[in-house]
């Protein structure tokens, strides 16, 4: 089905305005943007009224008219209603309409009353002449079924549900629909009924045996479904308990975190305490030196003076050159020369000093002079000394300082972290209080598990019990024709109802092989991550990223939710044609041809995601109409589409109120910059 | 010898250095300290009491001052210094004298110094002392005084 | 042709025309959501082959 031109006359704010759908191969895109409530949804329920007579739940079926149409008429007139579809399918072209006729009533009526049901025509020409069938509705419904048209009309904001967790029947079911595998689910549904009818038959002709066979097996049929029942509600109540005890898990593990942490900060506060008392240790140290030596670099220039003068003085005479024997004594029991050099008692120095004992006059002064000078050495030593210690010691602290200062910023890290650590509510829960919770709930679930197991078990055990009443069922050689007529009719529904099975599980296989193929390519196309998507064999759709070595599931954000279920949609439709293209006749689907027409698929999206949604539209079928809000209309969406669409409008909408006019929409053809009209 | 004390201005950082933040053990050696930097800085109250209320009078045994060698130096050189008479050098009431003075002196300063903040001063003595490096080449010390100290003891010993 | 013996077992080709039968009458009804009355005619299909 390729879609040329849509028409509408008097259709709600639409009073008599077209679109031409893009159809080359290469700019395959119609766009239509609006403002909300200029009349996408209209647009939308414009297709699906035509085809099914169908419009969405917020719009009133018997308020179609045209409230302008309406305005103008006087009270008696009518007013009609339609929509025509120009389109082409399987070498023929085709127009559809569907019209309906209000009469307006009064002067105040604006809706109108609807005259007659709605009503279609089709009309195709395949080459050789037009023909009108009879049974138009047929006709559009076997080109695209009311069952497909929520996968190919459809409210882009509700797309995202596909790929959604818990919809693997809705991916099933499209996968079936499109394919015609609905046929086989269907078929074998309806054989399982119709043999259950005739097994009723058999039980009613039966001999007793055969009946209280039958009506043993029923009953454990139904026991059965008892059983499995229970073992679903089961499954659920485990799937629970596993939440459960993954929810303390994680506040297990932060409390671990938490109590780790600050085990680590404390160890890191002991150490700080520790160099803060190194730091007082080496201060006093510092206070040492300066009581023992502090004076001696400031004293130097005084010493060091008089040193000078006394030294001018001997040279002048004025202190005595000798020494007294006074002082020599004491020199002598201080072991000590003048020079401040220690004395060997019977050393050569020694015995030197102690001779020149006697050979000197007595004066205190020279006294004082020697001892000056006997001292320098020591100043000159201790000053060296005392500025080589303190700037050792200086540097020392400032060193341990800095320990400190990094420690410091280790702790502060650690408080920060910790009051980002979601914190477990202060419900004063322990950790052995949360652990014994968690090995409740292990119990709980092994009991479930166990109740589980036996559940199948039981299942099992009864199904057995079948097969055995089944065989004696069969051994059963009735005497009654009836009976026997009715068994061979039972059987043979079953029989083709197990080969009709067979078949499906296989299709459905290898249908989703495809799909998945399909929407691997598409997804491909996305360059920004190493994302793969994948159609599993339980139908979920999944979506994985390389990590390292592994695939690793991602938790879908929305726009990847959102592009994984376009890319989907467009995988069927993508099938579709292929079988289509391939001339396939078999007696299931052949395939088609199906436009999509979606309404903001850009919604949920964030800038990036809608630039990426914009750049795989083209792909998903040989035709898509995209209609977007004004707001969506911009920037990157609004650069991507235009470079692919074949034709742009503008949905005008006139609210009227300027003029006293009622609300109408006008639909504006743009320019793009795509391959021209 | 009999006891001789030397009377002086006791101001409040006399406390600070010894009792609360134990930068000195005693107060003679605060007192010697002072001193010292009376006479590098060039301050000196005579009568060695300040005016004002800083702190009280004190007394300081010169005995203390003797029984460290370089103290007893120091006192000796202070003493020659500011009478310019050799005789000083071994004047014990000069001694007295000039270490009470000076350290008045010294201590005026040394407010001024370390003494303004609260808090610790070791720091501030550190870099006081530190600052007052600068004004000797190291080198010629050296060899100055080792210079004096071999020509003294040579000549004193006779050898010349 | 109807099958008509006493035989319990039903010949491959009985069941495939019914197979073809019931998944052709599927396939008429298939555009409706709900296909009424396809069980009676699968029963009568197989009722028309196993007679």
């Amino acid at each position: 089905m390729q879609l040329r031109r849509l028409s509408l006359e008097n259709f709600r704010q639409f009073r008599n305005e077209e679109i031409e759908f893009a159809t080359d191969d290469h700019a395959n895109v119609t766009v239509v943007h609006g403002s909300n409530g200029s009349g996408k949804t209209t647009l939308l329920n414009a297709f699906t009224w035509l085809l099914y007579e169908k419009v969405d739940f917020d719009t009133r079926p018997d308020r179609l008219a045209s409230e302008g149409a309406m305005a103008e008429a006087s009270p008696g007139d009518e007013v009609t209603v339609s929509v025509t579809l120009e389109f082409d399918h399987d070498g023929a072209s085709y127009r559809a309409t569907r019209s309906a006729v209000y009469e307006k009533r009064s002067a105040t009526d604006f809706d109108g009353q609807l005259v007659d049901d709605p009503s279609v025509v089709v009309e195709y020409d395949d080459g050789s002449g037009v023909t009108r069938p009879n049974n138009p509705e047929n006709v559009l419904s076997q080109i695209i079924p009311e069952r497909l048209s929520e996968l190919f009309f459809f409210d882009g904001e509700d797309i995202d549900e596909l790929a959604g967790i818990d919809n693997q029947d809705q991916i099933q079911e499209a996968i079936q629909n499109i394919m015609g595998l609905t046929i086989l689910e269907r078929a074998t549904r309806h054989l399982d009924a119709v043999a259950g009818r005739f097994e009723s038959q058999v039980q009613e002709s039966a001999s007793e045996e055969l009946r209280e066979l039958i009506a043993e097996k029923r009953s454990v049929e139904e026991e059965i479904e008892d059983f499995e029942r229970k073992k679903q509600d089961n499954e659920r109540a485990i799937e629970k308990v596993e939440e459960e005890i993954s929810d303390i898990e994680s506040k297990l593990a932060t409390f671990e975190d938490s109590a780790r942490l600050q085990e680590q900060r404390t160890a890191y506060q002991e150490d700080r305490q520790a160099l803060e008392e190194e730091v007082e240790s080496i201060n006093d140290e510092i206070r040492n030196e300066i009581a023992e030596n502090g004076f001696v670099p400031l004293a130097m220039p005084l010493i060091r003076e008089t040193a000078a003068d006394i030294d001018q003085l001997r040279e002048e005479g004025v202190i005595p050159s000798e020494l007294s024997d006074e002082f020599l004594n004491s020199l002598l029991e201080a072991g000590q020369c003048i020079c401040g050099r220690d004395l060997e008692a019977h050393s050569d120095p020694y015995q030197h000093v102690a001779s020149l004992r006697g050979q000197v006059a007595s004066d205190g002064v020279e006294q004082g002079a020697l001892r000056i000078v006997g001292h320098l050495q020591q100043f000159a030593d201790r000053r060296t000394g005392f500025f080589d210690e303190v700037d050792d010691l200086i540097e020392r602290r400032q060193e341990t300082h800095e320990q400190i200062t990094r420690l410091e910023e280790k702790i502060d890290d650690i408080s920060t972290e910790l009051q980002e650590l979601d914190t477990p509510s202060p419900d004063g829960v322990s950790i052995s209080e949360r652990e014994a919770q968690r090995e409740d709930k292990e119990e709980q679930k092994e009991e479930l598990v166990a109740k589980r197991g036996k559940f199948e078990e039981q299942i099992e055990t009864k199904q057995a019990e079948i097969d055995r009443l089944e065989t004696e069922i069969a051994a059963q050689r009735e005497e009654r024709a009836e009976t026997r007529l009715a068994q061979r009719r039972q059987r043979a529904a079953e029989h083709v109802g197990a080969q009709l099975t067979d078949s499906f599980e296989q299709l459905k296989d290898k249908v989703r092989e495809w799909s998945n193929k399909e929407v691997n390519e598409t997804f491909g196309e996305i360059a920004k991550k190493e994302l793969e998507a994948e159609i599993t064999e339980d139908f979920e759709l999944k979506i994985r990223q390389q990590v390292g070595d592994a695939q690793v599931e991602v938790d879908k954000s929305t726009g990847e939710r959102q592009i994984a279920s376009l890319a989907f949609v467009g995988s069927l439709v993508n099938i579709a044609r292929r079988r289509y293209e391939a001339g396939s006749d078999s007696e299931y689907f052949r395939g088609g041809i199906y436009p999509l027409v979606m309404d903001s698929p850009f919604g949920a999206l964030d800038k990036e995601h809608r630039r990426e949604v914009s750049r795989v539209l083209p792909t998903l079928a040989s035709q898509v109409v995209v209609f977007a809000t004004d707001s969506q209309w911009e920037g990157p969406v609004a650069d991507e589409m235009t470079a692919i669409a074949g034709k742009q409008y503008w949905l005008d909408f006139d609210d009227g109120e300027g003029s006293g006019d009622s609300p109408r929409t006008h639909i504006r053809v743009e320019q793009t910059s795509a391959a021209g009209d | 010898m009999p006891k001789i004390n030397i009377k002086y201005q006791q101001g409040e950082l006399y406390q600070k250095l010894v009792d609360e933040y134990e930068v000195f053990d005693h107060y003679y050696e605060v007192l010697v300290f002072l001193a010292v930097v009376g006479y590098r800085e060039d301050r000196v109250r005579r009568g060695g009491l300040t005016d004002g209320d800083d702190g009280k009078t004190s007394e300081a045994g010169l005995q203390n001052v003797y029984s460290r060698d370089l103290f007893h130096t120091v006192a000796a050189c202070l003493a020659f210094q500011d009478t310019g008479d050799p005789e000083a050098l071994v004047d014990r009431e000069e001694h007295k004298r000039v270490i009470a003075e000076y350290a008045a002196g010294g201590l005026e300063f040394a407010r001024e110094q370390f003494g303004q903040n609260a808090g610790d001063p070791t720091d501030a003595v550190v870099t006081y002392i530190k600052s007052r490096r600068e004004d000797e080449p190291d080198g010629d010390i050296e060899g100055e005084l080792k210079r004096i100290v071999e020509s003294f003891d040579d000549e004193m010993m006779g050898y010349e | 042709m109807t099958d008509s013996g006493d035989e319990i077992s039903i010949p491959d080709e009985t069941l495939q025309r019914i197979r073809e039968r019931v998944l052709r009458a599927e396939k008429e009804k298939l555009n409706l959501d709900n296909p009424r009355g396809i069980n009676n005619d699968i029963q009568q299909i197989i009722e028309e082959e196993i007679d």
